[in-house]
């Protein structure tokens, strides 16, 4: 008697485990947080020509890539800044930046969201800049 | 005098180009929750607008892949299963304001109706809908809303979710355009 009802204890206890792992590995799958931009791999490093050269010859593949870039700020907007005249750089918004001025040479790290055919240029968002 | 004529003909000239207003981070968000269920909502930030003042006319771009969800897992499903964003990246606008003029303007918004195609997936569909334009510190500020059917687009909603999605999505739109220099 005794024996049975420690057996149904530890059944119980079991499977009150297993279901609270269960759900919190559920839980973790649905609700994963997205990658920020400085944990991402980085597909592209150099200057702003090479990767519109290397974005013009295969378009569909520099969707959703991080970056690294390096060039000379041209424009400068609340929201972000083009750099060489043919790429925007959106400023991520979930951290702060440095101030940035016209003809300053930065390094930045961004994602490839496409080419903006209506203003052509290549558009970057959640950026941040390099400082070293 | 000669001077004087070829700089008012000069003045006349750039007068009668199109003023462009652009924005390269419009915001357009779409709502498709039902309630009770996980909201089912997206934002995109980074989008394109460019309007021509003389005639009202518009033009808009936007990638799918830069509608930012709140759960990670649902933006791979959007972008994955429903949109296909690999297959077709973006989702453009062209249109005109009906009557536009920079004219009346002022900091509390005019209505104007905006008429034009959506192509989303690939697919054109026209839609209308009233779009509200303020005149604020040099900017012009776009305000408007209309619902979309994701038939019209050939998005298919499978069965097991079908409750959870509303059957028209409202997608609301908030520019500020400024004027290129």
């Amino acid at each position: 008697m005794n024996l049975k009802r420690k057996h149904k204890r530890t059944i119980i206890v079991g499977l009150l485990l297993i279901f609270l792992l269960s759900a919190g590995l559920i839980y973790k799958t649905l609700y994963k947080p997205h990658v920020s931009i400085e944990d991402r791999e980085l597909k592209f490093t150099g200057n702003t020509s090479e990767l519109l050269k290397r974005v013009q010859e295969n378009p569909s593949s520099w969707q959703d890539v991080a970056v690294q870039l390096s060039g000379t700020v041209t424009e400068t907007e609340a929201e972000g800044f083009s750099l060489d005249h043919s790429i925007y750089c959106q400023l991520d918004s979930t951290s702060t930046h440095q101030k940035i001025t016209l003809g300053d040479a930065i390094s930045i790290k961004g994602r490839v969201i496409g080419y903006d055919d209506l203003l052509e240029e290549l558009k970057l968002d959640q950026t941040i800049i390099i400082t070293d | 005098m000669k001077y004087l004529l070829c700089l008012f003909l000069l003045t006349a000239v750039t007068g009668l180009q199109a003023q462009k207003y652009i924005t390269k981070t419009g915001n357009t968000s779409f709502k498709a929750s039902v309630e009770t269920f996980e909201p089912v909502e997206a934002t995109n930030e980074s989008t394109t607008a460019v309007l021509n003042s003389e005639n009202g006319e518009i033009a808009a771009l936007l990638f799918i892949k830069a509608f930012q969800f709140k759960v990670a897992l649902m933006q791979e499903h959007f972008n994955e299963n429903y949109m296909d964003s690999d297959q077709f990246p973006k989702a453009t606008f062209k249109g005109k304001l009906v009557d536009f003029s920079t004219e009346n303007l002022s900091e509390s918004p005019s209505e104007f109706l905006l008429k034009g195609s959506l192509t989303i997936r690939g697919k054109e569909k026209q839609v209308e809908l009233p779009l509200a334009v303020k005149h604020v510190d040099g900017c012009l500020v776009l305000d408007g809303s209309f619902t979309a059917n994701p038939a019209d687009f050939d998005i298919s909603i499978p069965s097991i979710v079908r409750k959870k999605i509303a059957e028209k999505i409202t997608i609301q739109l908030h520019y500020e355009l400024k004027k290129k220099a």
